[in-house]
């Protein structure tokens, strides 16, 4: 193979794995690494390599950054309150006037903690189940119709997914338990079948949906399939549950690590149940 | 490029083109002759690239493979039947009769009408290596996990979901030409991955056309 040959192949081999080449060149490229084991070699290494990757996805999440504007903020913003807070508390004990007095001396290690953030409502024992149920958050999640280049399954899904968008789940139901028939391994209709049937009240129905797609392993759709699992256990006042699959959301470390931790810290500890 | 016929075997060297003009010559006409040594050489010589020309084309390796079948039949038995002009370019003919293949499925949105077989063809489908199928799935899925998550997200996006860099970028959150210069890194350290594993193997493993 020419150098030129080669720069122009390095140039074409991903477009022509991932099917954005011009048909032109792709027809060039072709007739290249028909006679050209290297090109050919490699070609084949990027589809085994699509193929894994389209088999075993990983869910994409944005890019974190440790500085990003609004994290930067906040912290500046919260050792601005604690300095603040610790200025004026070690102000009063210095200078103690009225009954701030009689409050330092009472409990002074107190006085220098910063202010505590509202704790959530305390949770009784005895009213363990009622409020539980009241923490559940059962509202569909949204969803846009994608554009997505997809497999055949993929405008049965839109249709059903047009349906859902609507609002109309009854329809989508079915709609989506079809599609999920025919491709048991197309886990986004699995996902927003389950999410419908929660929706509809069919909690234990939803449970079993939404846990076959928790199980299916690294997915799109598994970090809100343990948030939802999450939500119907809270609905049921199964505290346990409820702990469970918040704990595994929060281990993914995805978008919605911060609501399973705010939910987690208002979930009982103890050998709650059903 | 030309090809390096081996003076042992009359074939390729492992390390040259699969197929040059003497040796495409001589094999169109030693199958014209009805040899089955030489159709054999064939379907070992073309399986690879067709395969990988008709993966690319439907992006279902399943379907694919089926139709890899349908193309080396049906150019074996027009070059039975002595159909081919220019016997040099044998490259561009099983091209040809690949892209003709592609057509017909795409058009019947199926599978292809089946070619009228003659009785006597020879097997065709080598029978499949279970170990070279796992390993090459194995490589690809380790040159995968070498990638951070960034990179491998880049991939999957690009490969998968046919995403352009500027979109990939505004979903991750990055600058678009960091986005194209991080798949072109990905891309390059996956296919050299596997390139160095595979050729750790390398005497496991045959070229198209090389004598085992």
């Amino acid at each position: 193979m020419t150098d030129c040959m080669k720069a122009r192949a390095n140039e074409w081999l991903e477009r022509y794995v991932d099917g954005t080449l011009p048909d032109e060149e792709a027809g060039k490229f072709e007739e290249h690494y028909f006679s050209c084991p290297v090109c050919l070699s490699e070609v084949e290494a990027l589809q085994s390599v699509r193929e894994q990757l389209n088999r075993n996805p990983i869910p994409i999440r944005p890019v974190r950054r440790l500085f990003a504007w609004p994290v930067l903020t906040v912290s500046f913003g919260a050792v601005a309150a604690a300095l603040v807070a610790g200025v004026i508390t070690l102000h009063m004990i210095e200078h103690p006037s009225g009954p701030v007095q009689q409050n330092a001396v009472q409990a002074p290690n107190a006085a220098v903690k910063p202010a505590a953030p509202t704790p959530p409502p305390q949770i009784a024992e005895s009213h363990v189940p009622a409020d539980l149920a009241h923490l559940a958050d059962l509202r569909m999640p949204e969803y846009h119709v994608s554009t997505l280049r997809g497999a055949d399954e993929a405008s049965a899904f839109d249709g059903a997914m047009k349906i859902y968008a609507a609002g109309n789940c009854a329809d989508a139901v079915s709609q989506l338990a079809r599609v999920d028939q025919q491709s048991p391994d197309f886990l986004a209709a699995r996902f927003y079948l389950g999410t419908c049937q929660m929706h509809d009240g069919h909690l234990d129905a939803a449970s079993r949906t939404l846990r076959q797609v928790a199980a299916a392993g690294d997915s799109p759709q598994q970090e809100a399939a343990l948030y939802y699992l999450a939500q119907i256990a809270l609905k049921q006042s199964d505290a346990a549950g409820a702990r469970k699959n918040l704990n595994k959301v929060i281990s993914l470390h995805g978008d919605l690590e911060h609501r399973a931790r705010a939910e987690l810290a208002q979930v009982p500890t103890g050998p709650t149940g059903r | 490029m030309n090809s390096q016929p081996s003076e042992q075997t009359g074939l390729l060297k492992p390390d040259a083109a699969p197929s040059g003009p003497s040796e495409s010559v001589r094999l169109v006409r030693a199958i014209a002759e009805g040899s089955h040594d030489a159709e054999k050489t064939f379907a070992e010589r073309y399986a690879r690239p067709v395969l990988a020309m008709l993966v690319a084309r439907l992006r279902n390796l399943d379907v694919a493979s089926d139709l890899k079948q349908d193309v080396l039949i049906e150019a074996l038995c027009a070059l039975r039947r002595g159909q081919v002009k220019d016997p040099e370019k044998l490259n561009q003919f099983v091209i040809g009769i690949a892209r003709n293949c592609l057509n017909n499925y795409f058009r019947a949105s199926s599978r292809i009408t089946p070619v009228e077989l003659p009785e006597d063809l020879p097997d065709l489908s080598p029978p499949p290596d279970q170990r070279d199928l796992f390993d090459r799935e194995d490589r690809a899925l380790r040159a995968i996990r070498s990638l951070d998550r960034i990179d491998r997200s880049i991939l999957q996006m690009t490969l998968v979901d046919g995403l352009k860099p500027g979109v990939i970028a505004s979903e991750l959150g990055l600058n678009p030409d960091v986005v194209r210069q991080r798949k072109v890194r990905a891309t390059r350290r996956v296919v050299e991955f596997i390139h160095r594993e595979s050729q750790k193997s390398a005497t496991d493993h045959t070229y198209p056309g090389r004598v085992k």
